[in-house]
C-alpha cells in the first residue's frame, strides 16, 4: 500500500530533518567523544582506536590528585585554584548581576539603554584584546592581585550570562505581587527579599551554574593573567598537552567534561523545578 | 459627635505626558468609617489611577490625600496602614494559602503564636476551612477561592482604609453577585471604611454606600446608588447606569409650575415634572422601566411599531420606533404586547420620572 503523496512529502521532510540533526550532532560530539574514548586506553600512547581499554590513567590521575606525590605534578592546586576562581566569580557575577538586573528590569533611569547594550558587549568582545588589556592594567597598577585579576576577568564576561538570566527571570515577576508586598507593609528591601529574591531565585541559580562553567573552562583570559602561584586547569591542561602529551591529559579532559555535563544537568533540574512550582 | 472621615481626597490631579493627558482631574472625596463607596466609570476614566495614588502606589501632580486626618504625601505605601485587593489578585505565588494571609502580619513583626491565630480567623471569616486551606498552593485553588485569600490577607492587617480594584471582574456573574453579597456583609460586620473601584454598575449598587461617577478623570455626579440612578445628572451617567431613552429637545411648548411640555426633534410633546430652566440643546431622559406599553390607544400615548421584542429574567422589552424616527426602549414586567414586529403599539411615558438634563 502506498502513502499518500502530502505524508509521502512529509516523510522525505522529516528524514531531511533528522540526518541534518544526527549530522550536526556527530559533528559536534565526535571530538569529546574520542577524547572520552583515548582516556580509556591501556596504550602510552594517544592511539585511536585504543588496543585495549583499561583505568590505567584514571588511577594515575588519581594518584596525581590525592597520592602522596600529589603536589608534584601540580594538578591537584590547579583544578582547586579553578575551582576557587569559578566559585568566586559567581559570587561577584550574583552579587553584582542580582540588583543591576532588577533596576534594570523595574526602574527607568537616564543612561538605561546604554547600560543594557554594554552589559551584552564583553559577549562579542574579542577575549585576547581584553585579555591584553587586563594584562597591561595590572602592569600598569605594579600590584599583584593573585587570584582576584583572574576572577574580575571572569566577572567581566561571566556577568552577561548571569544578567540575561536573571533579567529573564524578573521580567516574568508581575509587579502587582511587589505592589500587593508594599501595601501589605514591606519596605523595598523586604519586597526584594521576600518577593523579588524567592521568584527569580531559579533564573539566578541558573546564571551562577553558567557563569561557574564559563569561568572553570575559561581559557583566552586566564592565559593572560595566571602567574606560577595562581595555575588554573586551563592552563594546566594547555601545558600539558605541549610538553608530554600522555594519555592522563585525556583522562583529566573526560573528568572536566563530567563536571560541565553534571553542571548543565543541575542547571535543568532547577530551572525545571522551578517551572513546576510556580 | 461626627467622627472624622477615614479618607480625604482633595483637589487630586495627575497628568501624564507634561499634562497633556488629564488622567485624574481636581477630585474631592470623602470615605466615612464603616462606609463603602464605588468608583465607577469606563476603562480609562481615572478610577485606577486615583486608587493607586491613595494606596501611595503612584503620586500626584498636586491634590490632598488625608487618611485619618494626616496628609500621607510623600509615604510609602508600606507605611499608610491602606491595604489593597488587586484585579489580579496578587497572590503570591512562591507561597501557600497560610504564608500568603500571614505575609502583612509578619511584616508588622508580630509573633507567630499571634499570627497563627490571627490566620484561622481570617480565613474562617472568609469561609475558607483553615484545616483544609492553610496549607494549599494558590496553583490549587480556584478563582473565587483566590478571591477569598486576597480579601483575607488585605483584611488581616486590619488596614484602616480598604481599597478595592475591581477584583471581582474575572468572576462569573453569579459568583460575582454572591461575592459582592458576602463582601458588603463582611465590610458591615467588620466596620471597615473602603473604596470599591469598577466598570460594572450592578455589583457597584450592590456593594455601596455611595456611588462616584467618573468619566475622563473628573468626578460627574456622587450620591447614593438609588439618587443617582434614579436622577442622573447627565446623558452619560444615565447610559452608564443602565438603558437609557434619549429625546433631543426642540423647544419647550409650555411651562408652568415646574412642569414643561417639550417637544422633541422628532415631534414628539412630552411632559415632564419637576423642572426649571431648560437650556438650549437639552435631551429629555426617562428608563424603558419608565414607560408604559399599550395594544391599544390609551389616549395620550405614542403611536409606533414593535421593531423586536425580548424576554430576560422575568422582565419584558420591546424597541418600538416612533414616526419621527426615534426608536424607545420600553420594559415591564408583565407581557404587555402579545405582539410581533411590525405590529403597533402605543407608549406612554411617567412625566414624574423623566428627566431634563443639558448634556
Amino acid at each position: 500500500m502506498s502513502m499518500p503523496t502530502a505524508t509521502g512529502r512529509a516523510g522525505i521532510e522529516w528524514l531531511l530533518v533528522k540526518g541534518t540533526t544526527c549530522l550536526l550532532l556527530t559533528l559536534m560530539l565526535a571530538p569529546i567523544c574520542m577524547v572520552l574514548v583515548i582516556s580509556f586506553t591501556s596504550g602510552e600512547t594517544l592511539q585511536f582506536p585504543p588496543p585495549a581499554l583499561s583505568l590505567r590513567w584514571y588511577q594515575e590521575v588519581w594518584a596525581m590528585l590525592v597520592g602522596p606525590d600529589a603536589g608534584i605534578g601540580r594538578l591537584r592546586e590547579s583544578l582547586l585554584v579553578s575551582l576557587e576562581i569559578a566559585v568566586l566569580t559567581s559570587l561577584v557575577c550574583v552579587l553584582a548581576g542580582v540588583p543591576a538586573s532588577y533596576a534594570l528590569v523595574r526602574y527607568r533611569f537616564a543612561g538605561k539603554t546604554l547600560i543594557e547594550e554594554l552589559i551584552g558587549l564583553p559577549v562579542v568582545f574579542p577575549a585576547v584584546v581584553l585579555g591584553i588589556a587586563l594584562l597591561v592594567l595590572v602592569s600598569v597598577s605594579g600590584l599583584d592581585f593573585g587570584i582576584f585579576q583572574i576572577v574580575v576577568a571572569h566577572s567581566i564576561i561571566g556577568l552577561p550570562f548571569l544578567m540575561r538570566n536573571c533579567m529573564a527571570a524578573m521580567r516574568g515577576i508581575d509587579p502587582m505581587l511587589e505592589e500587593a508586598a508594599m501595601t501589605l507593609g514591606a519596605s523595598a528591601p523586604k519586597v526584594f527579599r521576600e518577593i523579588v529574591l524567592p521568584l527569580a531565585s531559579g533564573g539566578i541559580a541558573s546564571g551562577a551554574i553558567l557563569v561557574f562553567i564559563l569561568s572553570f573552562n575559561e581559557f583566552t583570559l586566564s592565559y593572560f593573567l595566571y602567574s606560577v602561584d595562581v595555575f588554573p586547569l586551563s592552563i594546566w591542561l594547555f601545558q600539558q598537552a605541549n610538553t608530554s602529551f600522555s594519555p592522563a591529559v585525556f583522562a583529566v579532559s573526560s573528568l572536566i567534561v563530567v563536571v560541565n555535563v553534571a553542571a548543565v544537568l543541575v542547571v535543568d533540574t532547577v530551572i525545571g523545578s522551578r517551572g513546576s512550582a510556580a | 459627635m461626627k467622627q472624622n472621615p477615614v479618607l480625604e481626597v482633595r483637589n487630586l490631579s495627575r497628568t501624564f505626558a507634561q499634562g497633556a493627558v488629564r488622567a485624574v482631574d481636581h477630585i474631592d472625596l470623602d470615605v466615612q468609617p464603616g462606609e463603602i463607596i464605588s468608583i465607577l466609570g469606563p476603562s480609562g476614566c481615572g478610577k485606577t489611577t486615583t486608587m493607586r495614588i491613595i494606596a501611595g502606589l503612584e503620586s500626584p501632580t498636586s491634590g490632598e490625600v488625608r487618611i485619618l486626618g494626616k496628609d500621607v504625601a510623600g509615604k510609602p505605601p508600606h507605611k499608610r496602614n491602606v491595604g489593597l485587593v488587586f484585579q489580579s489578585l496578587a497572590i503570591f505565588p512562591h507561597m501557600s494559602v497560610k504564608q500568603n494571609v500571614a505575609f502583612g502580619l509578619r511584616m508588622q513583626g508580630l509573633d507567630s503564636k499571634l499570627i497563627e491565630t490571627k490566620v484561622a480567623k481570617a480565613l474562617e471569616l472568609v469561609q475558607l476551612s483553615p484545616e483544609k486551606f492553610a496549607e494549599r498552593r494558590p496553583s490549587e485553588l480556584s478563582g473565587g477561592q483566590l478571591q477569598r485569600v486576597a480579601l483575607a490577607r488585605t483584611l488581616v492587617t486590619e488596614p484602616a482604609l480598604v481599597l478595592f480594584d475591581e477584583p471581582m471582574a474575572a468572576l462569573d456573574r453569579r459568583l460575582r453577585d454572591y461575592m459582592a453579597v458576602e463582601l458588603r456583609a463582611i465590610q458591615k460586620q467588620l466596620g471597615i471604611a473602603a473604596v470599591y473601584v469598577t466598570h460594572d454598575q450592578e455589583t457597584a449598587s450592590m456593594m455601596s454606600d455611595r456611588v462616584i461617577i467618573m468619566s475622563a478623570g473628573k468626578i460627574l455626579q456622587a450620591g447614593t446608588p438609588e439618587e443617582i440612578y434614579e436622577a442622573p445628572n447627565s446623558r452619560f451617567v444615565s447610559d452608564f447606569l443602565g438603558d437609557t431613552n434619549t429625546l433631543r429637545i426642540a423647544r419647550v411648548l409650555d411651562q408652568e409650575d415646574g412642569t414643561s411640555l417639550v417637544q422633541t426633534d422628532a415631534g414628539l410633546a412630552i411632559r415632564v415634572a419637576n423642572c426649571s430652566a431648560i437650556a438650549e440643546g437639552a435631551f429629555v431622559i426617562f428608563r424603558p422601566e419608565q414607560t408604559v406599553v399599550h395594544s391599544a390607544d390609551p389616549g395620550g400615548a405614542f403611536e409606533g411599531k414593535v421593531v423586536s421584542s425580548q424576554f430576560r429574567s422575568g422582565l419584558y422589552r420591546w424597541q418600538i420606533v416612533l414616526p419621527g424616527g426615534n426608536t424607545l426602549i420600553a420594559q415591564s414586567t408583565e407581557n404587555r404586547l402579545a405582539s410581533s414586529a411590525g405590529d403597533t403599539a402605543w407608549v406612554t411615558i411617567d412625566s414624574g420620572k423623566a428627566r431634563i438634563v443639558s448634556q
